[in-house]
C-alpha cells in the first residue's frame, strides 16, 4: 500500500499521513496558540468557534505543524520537510448525511466476500493524528454521539460492526469546529457534546492584524491591505443589518490577490466581496457604496 | 297753447299725487333750459303717461321727473326723447321696472353712449317676462347697473343678461342673488377675460347651477394666477369641462389656476395645449394633468414631460382607467416612469441603501430619515431641508435635485450622509473635556482652573463655558470641527474623495461674499471656505493679514488625520483668542482690495500661551464691551454639511445614555426649566423659521418636547429590549404613553387600471393592548379535553422524525434484501443493481406561519348561546335548579358568544399546538377605517417568544372597524418573507368579504376589494408563501372562489367548530 505517491501531476496521500511540510502562515491574535498547546498536551479535545473564513482551519494547520512530534513508528515511514517531524491532520467535513459508517468504517463487497475499510476517524485514532471535524453541527446527532467515548478520559473508539474497541494512539486529539453564527436553533450543538470540549473563540482579526494577514497572504502593499482591512471592518458592521455573516478574511485576501493580478480594485471587491456575500440587491448596493467610498 | 297744455298736465299730475307734481316742478326749470317748448310738453306728457292712469302707479312718474334733469344733461333732445320712450315702454310693462330704470339712469347715463343706453334698457326689459319673479330680477339688474356698467361693455352685459336669464330658469333666487354681487366680479375680472369668464358661468348654469355662485365669488381672484394672455384659453377649457361635467369645474378652476400659478407663465401655453388635448379625450385626464403639472414640471425636462404625457395618452387609449390613474399619479407605472425620466433622487428610494451604508461606516445602528421628521418633533431643529444628525440618526432632505443627472444627485446624498455619519464615526459628539488632544498641547486644564462657572451637564457645555463670548466660541468650534471631519473623510475614504471635493467646490461657489460682514464674521467665513478646501488666497485688510495666516495654520493642524475632536477644541481656544484681536467691525471696501506689499511682514503676532494674561483675556473677553455691529446677513450653513449642533446633541445623547443605565428616570435629573436654560445657553436653537414667540417660549417648547421624547423612547426601549419587570411600583407610576405605532406604506391593486396605486395604504402596526390572562385560562379550562388531545396529536407529529430510505447507491449500511437480490442476480449472470444501501434521512420541520385575524366590527355578531344555556333542559329538582341557576349566572358572559370570541378561542388552542411543535408563528389582528388607517395589531410577533403578555393581549382582541384585507395581507407577507423557513404559511381567518371605505367603487360593487385581496394573496404566493383563507361567512363560497382561485380556502359553516377546524387545517397545511 503506497503511503504517498505522485500519480500524474498530483499528490495523493492516505488521510492519516497527510502532514504539513512547510510552516503555514498564522498570525496569533491572542493566546490561542498557548491554549491549544496546553490542551494538546493534556489530550483535551478542542472546539474552535468562530465565523466562516476567520482562520480556524489555518490555525489548526499551523498547530499541527507546530506540534509535530519526534518521529514515531508510524511516522517513520513518512518523510517530512521538517526532519521527518510532523503531526498528521485528518480533516472530515461534516454534512447532514454523514453517518457513523462514514466516520468509523464499513464493509465493502469484494468478489463474493466482504472487506472492512477503516473510516477516517478510525484511521486518525490509530495513527495518533489530529482529527478535525469541520462544521460539526452539520452532522447528524446520532453521528455526533459517536465521538463521545473518544472525548473523555476513555479515549476509545468502539467499532460496533466489528465488535471492537480501539484505544486512541497517544498523539490523537479531536478538534471540532463550529460556527455559532448561522445555525438555526434546530442545529445547535447538544450540551452533552459541547461540554466535552475546551472552546477557543475566534473572531475576525482587528484591522491592524488583518492588514498584516492580507498583506502576507495576498502579497500586496501595506496600504492596499490596510484599505481592504478597513473595508472588511465596515462591511462587518452590517452583520445583523442585512448580512448574516461579515465578510471573511479569506474573501478579503481573494480581493487582494485579484487586485495584485491587475483587476481594478472596485471590480475586484465586487466579485470577491459583494457578490459572494449576498444576493440581496439592496444590501449589494450598500456594500458597493462602501467600496466606492474606500477605493478609487 | 303750450302753457295751457302744461297747466293741464300739471293739474292732472296734481290730481294723481301732490308729490308727483312737486317732482315735476322741481325738474321743470332745468328741462326748460335744455328743451324746445314742444319737446318740453312731450316730456311732461310722457311723465303723465308714465305716471299712468291710476293713482297707484304714480311713483314711476315721480322717478321719471327726478331722473330727467340729470339724464337730459347728458343727452341731446332727440336722444332724451328716445330715453323717455324707453321709460314709457317699460312703465307700460311694469311701473316698478320703470322705477328702477329711471333710478339707475341717473347713475349710468354718463357711462353709456346714447346708443348703448337703448341697448341697456332693452337688456333690462328682456329679463322681464311678465311675472313677478322676472320683474324682480329685471329690477335688480337695473339697480345693479351702476356697478356693472362702468366695468364692462355692452356685449358682455348682453351675455350676462342671457346668462341670468338661463340661470333664472333653473333657480330664480340664485339669479337674483347674483345680480347684486356681479358688479364686483366685473370689477375684478379684466375686460378681455370677461366674456370667457361669463361663458364658464353660463355653462355652469346649465349643468351645475349650485356652483355658479362660488365660481363667481372666487373665480375672479383665482384666475388672476394664470398668465394674462392665457386666461381666455384656460377659461375656454373650463367652459368645455363645465358643459360636460359641471361639478368638476370648480375644483378644476381652483386646482388648475393654482397649479399654473406655481409655474412660470411662459410654460402656460404648452401646458394648456396639452390639457386641451386631454380634454378632448376625457375631462378627468385634463383635470388630473393640470393639477399635477407643478410636480411634473419641477421634476421633468420638457422633452421628458412629452414622453411621459404620450405614455399616459397611449395608456388611456388602451385602458381608460389606467390612463386616468396614470395622470392622477395614482399608478405605479406613472410614478416609475416619472422617476425614470426625472433626475431627482428621492430619499425614499435610497433610504435603505443609505441606512446600511452609514451603519457600515459607523458600526452603529444609525437610522436615516427626512429632516422634516426631526423638525416635526420640535426638539431644536427647524430647518427642513438641511442634512443633520442628532447623534443617533441621520437626517437628510426628502429629495435632491441640484444636478442634471440622477447619479450626481445621488452622489450629493452620499456625500451629505457621509459627512453626517463621520460626525458619529469620528466622534464629534464624544468630546471629553479631560481627554488629551493629540496634535495640540492642552490648554483646557489651565483654563478650567480659572473658570468661574462650575457645574455642567455635558463636556461641551463645560468647554463653551470657558469663553465669555459663547456664541463666537461655538461658531469657531463648529467651523473647525466640520473642517476636521471633512479632512478626515477625505483621508479615510479615498474613493469618495473626488466626489466629496466636487461637492465642496460647489459649496464654495455658493458662499455669499464676505466683504459686508464684520471682520470677525468674515474670518469665520474664510475659515469655513478653507475648510471646504478652497485654495483662494483671501486678500484681507492689511491690519488683520498676520492673524489670517495664523488661523490658517491652526486650522490645517486640526485637519491632520490624527486630530481628534479635542484637537478641534484646542484649536478653537487659539482661534478664539486670535479672533478677539480682530476688530469686530466692517472694514471699508478698499481695504479688502489692497494687495499685500512685497516687504510686508506676514509673521503672526507672537502668542505666549503661558502668559497668564492671555487666559484672563479669553475669559474676560476684551471685546466684550463693544457694541456688536449687526451683520448685514447671517452666514448660511454649508448646504451639504447642514446643521451641526454639537452641544445640543451631546446633551440629548447624555440624557439618553443616563436613562439606559438607570432604567427609569433620566439619569441627569433635570427639570424642564433647567433644560430650558441649558438650551438657551447653547445658542444652537434656530429661532427663525415658522416659529413665532420669544426665545424663552421657544426653548420652553423644545425643552418640553425633548423630555417627552426621552420619555417616549424610554418606553420603547424598555418594551423592546429589557424583559418586562415584575409588577414593580415604578412600572405603574407615571402616565403611560400611547406607543407610537410603526407605520408602513403599501401599494393597492386597482384592477380596472391594471396597475398598482403607489403607497396607497398606511398600515399602522402596534402591539395589542394587554388585558388579563383570564380569557386564555378560561379557554383552556373549557376545552381541557381537546387540549390534551391536541398535545398528544401534535407531539406525535413533532419534528426530528427520521425516515429510512432504502435502496440507495450509498448509505449507512447494506440493505439486506437488496444485497441478496444482487448476489442472486450476479450468480444468475445478470448485472446486479448497485443500489444496495439504506440510509436514515432526517425529516426536518422548518415552518413559519402567520395568522391574520379579522377584527372587523361584524365579528361582534352573536352566533350562539352557550351550549349549556340552551341545550340543557331546566332541571325540575330544586337543588339541581339552584346549581343550574348559579351556572347560568357565572356563565353569563359566555352565554352569548360572538364570532370574535370563537376566533380568540381558536387562537388559544392554536398556540397550544404551535408551542408543542416549535414552529415559528405570529398572530396578528387587523382592522381598518379608510386607506390611511389600516390597524395591524401584534398579538404575538413571529420572533417573539410566547409569554404572559401574549395571553394578556388575546384578552383585548375585540371587534373594531372595517376589513381592508389587502394591506394587512401585504404586511403579514413582508413579515413572513423576512423569515428563513422552508415552509411559510399565511393563514387568514375572516368573517366576511373585504370591505372598507374607498375599497369599492361608489361603495357599492365589491369587485375592487376582492381583486386587491386576491392580488395581495398572489404576491404572497410569489414570495413562496402558502396563503390560506378561512371564513365563517356562509355566503363565502361566492367571492372566495374569485379571491383565492387556485389557493386554498374553506368556509366553516358551523362556527362552533372553528377551533377544531383551524387545528386540522394547520395540520394539513404545515405537514
Amino acid at each position: 500500500m503506497t503511503t504517498e505517491g505522485i500519480r500524474g501531476n498530483y499528490l495523493e496521500h492516505m488521510v492519516e499521513e497527510y502532514t504539513l511540510h512547510t510552516e503555514p502562515y498564522y498570525l496569533p491574535i491572542a493566546d490561542e496558540v498557548e491554549i491549544f498547546e496546553a490542551a494538546y498536551s493534556l489530550k483535551i479535545p478542542v472546539l474552535l468557534k468562530g465565523p466562516t473564513g476567520c482562520g480556524k482551519t489555518r490555525f489548526l494547520e499551523y498547530m499541527a505543524w507546530r506540534l509535530a512530534r519526534p518521529v514515531t513508528a508510524i511516522r517513520s515511514r513518512a518523510h517530512s520537510a521538517k526532519d521527518g517531524v510532523s503531526l498528521p491532520l485528518v480533516t472530515v467535513a461534516c454534512h447532514e448525511d454523514l453517518t457513523s459508517s462514514d466516520l468509523v468504517g464499513r464493509y465493502l463487497l469484494e468478489g463474493d466476500s466482504t472487506r472492512w475499510i477503516d473510516g477516517p476517524l478510525t484511521r486518525a485514532v490509530k495513527a495518533g493524528a489530529i482529527c478535525y471535524l469541520d462544521e460539526i453541527v452539520e452532522a447528524r446527532k446520532d453521528t455526533t454521539v459517536l465521538i463521545h467515548p473518544l472525548t473523555d478520559h476513555r479515549r476509545i473508539l468502539p467499532v460496533e460492526k466489528k465488535g471492537q474497541v480501539i484505544e486512541a494512539s497517544d498523539g490523537f486529539i479531536l478538534v471540532v469546529s463550529y460556527n455559532p453564527g448561522y445555525q438555526s436553533a434546530m442545529k445547535d450543538l447538544k450540551q452533552s457534546t459541547r461540554q466535552r470540549f475546551l472552546a477557543i473563540e475566534f473572531h475576525y482579526p482587528p484591522r491592524e492584524s488583518e492588514k498584516r494577514i492580507i498583506q502576507h497572504e495576498g502579497g500586496v502593499a501595506e496600504e492596499l491591505a490596510w484599505e481592504l482591512a478597513k473595508l472588511g471592518e465596515k462591511v462587518r458592521n452590517l452583520r445583523e443589518h442585512g448580512l448574516r455573516e461579515g465578510v471573511s478574511t479569506r474573501l478579503l485576501i481573494y480581493a487582494a490577490k485579484l487586485i495584485k493580478q491587475g483587476i481594478a480594485p472596485r471590480k475586484a471587491c465586487q466579485v470577491a466581496i459583494t457578490w459572494p456575500l449576498t444576493d440581496d440587491t439592496e444590501v449589494q448596493h450598500s456594500i458597493e457604496e462602501v467600496i466606492t467610498s474606500i477605493f478609487e | 297753447m303750450s302753457q295751457a297744455e302744461l297747466t293741464r298736465i300739471e293739474k292732472k299730475l296734481q290730481e294723481l299725487s301732490p308729490q308727483l307734481h312737486q317732482s315735476f316742478q322741481a325738474a321743470a326749470p332745468a328741462l326748460k333750459s335744455r328743451l324746445e317748448e314742444s319737446d318740453l310738453i312731450a316730456w311732461a306728457q310722457d311723465g303723465l303717461t308714465i305716471a299712468g292712469p291710476t293713482s297707484r302707479t304714480w311713483e314711476a312718474g315721480w322717478e321719471y321727473f327726478l331722473a330727467s334733469p340729470t339724464v337730459a344733461q347728458a343727452l341731446t333732445s332727440s336722444e332724451f326723447a328716445a330715453w323717455a320712450q324707453w321709460g314709457k315702454l317699460l312703465a307700460r310693462e311694469s311701473p316698478t321696472l320703470a322705477c328702477s330704470f329711471f333710478k339707475a339712469s341717473i347713475k349710468v347715463v354718463s357711462h353709456l353712449s346714447p346708443h348703448d343706453l337703448g341697448t341697456w334698457a332693452q337688456l333690462g326689459k328682456s329679463l322681464y317676462q311678465g311675472n313677478w319673479r322676472s320683474g324682480t330680477l329685471a329690477c335688480a339688474f337695473f339697480d345693479a347697473s351702476d356697478t356693472l356698467v362702468p366695468h364692462t361693455e355692452m356685449l358682455v352685459l348682453d351675455h350676462f343678461v342671457q346668462f341670468l336669464d338661463k340661470l333664472a330658469q333653473k333657480s330664480p333666487d340664485l339669479a337674483l342673488s347674483i345680480v347684486g354681487a356681479a358688479g364686483e366680479v366685473f370689477h375684478e375680472v379684466e375686460r378681455p377675460d370677461q366674456l370667457h369668464f361669463l361663458a364658464v358661468a353660463s355653462a355652469l348654469a346649465e349643468t351645475s347651477p349650485t356652483d355658479v355662485k362660488p365660481y363667481l365669488r372666487a373665480g375672479s381672484k383665482i384666475i388672476a394666477k394664470v398668465a394674462p394672455q392665457q386666461r381666455a384659453r384656460f377659461l375656454t377649457l373650463a367652459q368645455r369641462l363645465a358643459l360636460q361635467s359641471g361639478s368638476d369645474t370648480l375644483p378644476f378652476i381652483i386646482d388648475g389656476s393654482w397649479a399654473l400659478g406655481e409655474i412660470a407663465p411662459d410654460l402656460h401655453p404648452l401646458l394648456l395645449s396639452l390639457a386641451e388635448r386631454l380634454m378632448a379625450l376625457a375631462p378627468g385626464l385634463a383635470i388630473a394633468f393640470l393639477k399635477n403639472s407643478p410636480a411634473l414640471i419641477s421634476r421633468l425636462k420638457l422633452e421628458d414631460l412629452d414622453t411621459w404625457y404620450q405614455e399616459g395618452v397611449r395608456l388611456y387609449q388602451t385602458t381608460p382607467e389606467a390612463g386616468l390613474a396614470f395622470f392622477k399619479l395614482e399608478s405605479s407605472h406613472s410614478e416609475a416612469l416619472l422617476s425614470h425620466l426625472s433626475c431627482r433622487v428621492e430619499l425614499g428610494q435610497i433610504v435603505d441603501t443609505l441606512q446600511m451604508y452609514v451603519t457600515a461606516l459607523t458600526g452603529k445602528e444609525v437610522g436615516v430619515a427626512t429632516t422634516d421628521s426631526l423638525v416635526k418633533k420640535r426638539v431644536g431643529w427647524t430647518a427642513q431641508d438641511r442634512p443633520t444628525t442628532e447623534g443617533m440618526s441621520i437626517f437628510l432632505p426628502g429629495f435632491v435635485e441640484r444636478y442634471e443627472t440622477k447619479k450626481e444627485n445621488f452622489t450629493w446624498y452620499k456625500v451629505a450622509s457621509t459627512h453626517q455619519s463621520a460626525h458619529i464615526e469620528f466622534a464629534s459628539f464624544e468630546f471629553d473635556f479631560l481627554r488629551e488632544a493629540l496634535v495640540f498641547s492642552n490648554l483646557r486644564p489651565e483654563l478650567a482652573k480659572r473658570a468661574k462657572k462650575d457645574g455642567h451637564v455635558t463636556d461641551l457645555e463645560r468647554f463653551f463655558d470657558l469663553f465669555s463670548e459663547r456664541k463666537l466660541a461655538k461658531d469657531v468650534f463648529t467651523t473647525v470641527e466640520d473642517a476636521r471631519i471633512d479632512a478626515r473623510v477625505c483621508h479615510e475614504y479615498r474613493g469618495l474623495r473626488p466626489a466629496y471635493q466636487g461637492v465642496q467646490r460647489d459649496s464654495v461657489q455658493e458662499r455669499p461674499p464676505f466683504f459686508r460682514l464684520t471682520l470677525r464674521e468674515a474670518f469665520l467665513e474664510i475659515l469655513t471656505r478653507i475648510g471646504l478646501g478652497s485654495e483662494e488666497q483671501f486678500n484681507v485688510p492689511p491690519k488683520v493679514r498676520p492673524h489670517l495666516k495664523w488661523c490658517r495654520e491652526l486650522l490645517s493642524q486640526a485637519q491632520l488625520p490624527q486630530a481628534t475632536v479635542e484637537d478641534a477644541a484646542e484649536a478653537t481656544i487659539r482661534l478664539y483668542a486670535i479672533l478677539l484681536q480682530v476688530p469686530n467691525e466692517i472694514a471699508p471696501q478698499e481695504d479688502w482690495q489692497t494687495a499685500p506689499q512685497p516687504g510686508e511682514s506676514e509673521a503672526p503676532p507672537v502668542q505666549d500661551f503661558d502668559d497668564p494674561h492671555w487666559f484672563d483675556m479669553l475669559q474676560e473677553g476684551e471685546g466684550g464691551q463693544e457694541e456688536e455691529p449687526e451683520p448685514d446677513q447671517e452666514r448660511p450653513e454649508v448646504d451639504y454639511r447642514g446643521d451641526f449642533k454639537p452641544e445640543l446633541v451631546q446633551l440629548m445623547m447624555k440624557m439618553k445614555l443616563a436613562e439606559g443605565q438607570q432604567g427609569q428616570k433620566p439619569g441627569v435629573p433635570m427639570t424642564e426649566e433647567e433644560l430650558r436654560q441649558l438650551l438657551e445657553k447653547t445658542a444652537e436653537l434656530d429661532i427663525t423659521m415658522d416659529l413665532s414667540g420669544d426665545m424663552s417660549q421657544i426653548s420652553q417648547l423644545f425643552a418640553h418636547n425633548i423630555l417627552e421624547q426621552m420619555g417616549m423612547e424610554k418606553m420603547t426601549t424598555s418594551e423592546d429590549k429589557a424583559p418586562p419587570r415584575p409588577q414593580g411600583p415604578d412600572r405603574t407610576a407615571g402616565e403611560p404613553l400611547q406607543e407610537e405605532p410603526q407605520t408602513f406604506l403599501y401599494d393597492e391593486w386597482d384592477f380596472r387600471a391594471g396597475d398598482y396605486k403607489p403607497r396607497w395604504c398606511r398600515v399602522r402596526q402596534k402591539p395589542m393592548e394587554e388585558g388579563t390572562p383570564d380569557f386564555y385560562k378560561r379557554t383552556l379550562e373549557t376545552y381541557s379535553g381537546l387540549v390534551a388531545q391536541i398535545k398528544r396529536q401534535f407531539e406525535l407529529l413533532a419534528p426530528e422524525g427520521v425516515r429510512k430510505v432504502r435502496r440507495l447507491p450509498d448509505g449507512e449500511d447494506y440493505e439486506m434484501d437488496a444485497v441478496i437480490e444482487a448476489v442472486a442476480d450476479a450468480k444468475a449472470g445478470t448485472t446486479p443493481s448497485e443500489k444496495l444501501y439504506w440510509q436514515r434521512k432526517k425529516v426536518e420541520r422548518d415552518v413559519a406561519i402567520a395568522f391574520l385575524l379579522d377584527m372587523s366590527a361584524s365579528t361582534a355578531e352573536i352566533i350562539t348561546e352557550s351550549k349549556r344555556g340552551s341545550s340543557d333542559p331546566i332541571p325540575d329538582n330544586p337543588r339541581q335548579y339552584l346549581a343550574w341557576l348559579q351556572g347560568q349566572r357565572t356563565g353569563d358572559e359566555r352565554r352569548y358568544q360572538r364570532i370574535i370570541d370563537v376566533e380568540k378561542e381558536s387562537i388559544v388552542l392554536l398556540i397550544k399546538a404551535l408551542e408543542t411543535m416549535g414552529d415559528a408563528y405570529g398572530i396578528y389582528g387587523f382592522s381598518s377605517y379608510g386607506r390611511e388607517n389600516v390597524e395591524f395589531y401584534t398579538i404575538k410577533d413571529i420572533g417573539e417568544s410566547f409569554s404572559d403578555r401574549v395571553k394578556r393581549r388575546i384578552d383585548k382582541v375585540s371587534p373594531m372597524h372595517a376589513t381592508r384585507m389587502g394591506p394587512a395581507i401585504r404586511h403579514a407577507t413582508s413579515k413572513l418573507a423576512a423569515q428563513d423557513a422552508k415552509t411559510k404559511i399565511l393563514f387568514l381567518v375572516s368573517d366576511g368579504r373585504p370591505q372598507d371605505q374607498g375599497y369599492s367603487r361608489d361603495g357599492v360593487e365589491k369587485e375592487y376589494a376582492i381583486h386587491d385581496t386576491k392580488m395581495a394573496l398572489n404576491e404572497a404566493k410569489r414570495k413562496q408563501i402558502t396563503p390560506f383563507c378561512l371564513t365563517v361567512d356562509k355566503a363565502g363560497h361566492g367571492y372566495l372562489k374569485t379571491m383565492c382561485e387556485d389557493m386554498g380556502y374553506e368556509v366553516v359553516t358551523e362556527i362552533e367548530s372553528l377551533p377544531t377546524r383551524i387545528l386540522n387545517l394547520y395540520r394539513r397545511l404545515a405537514f
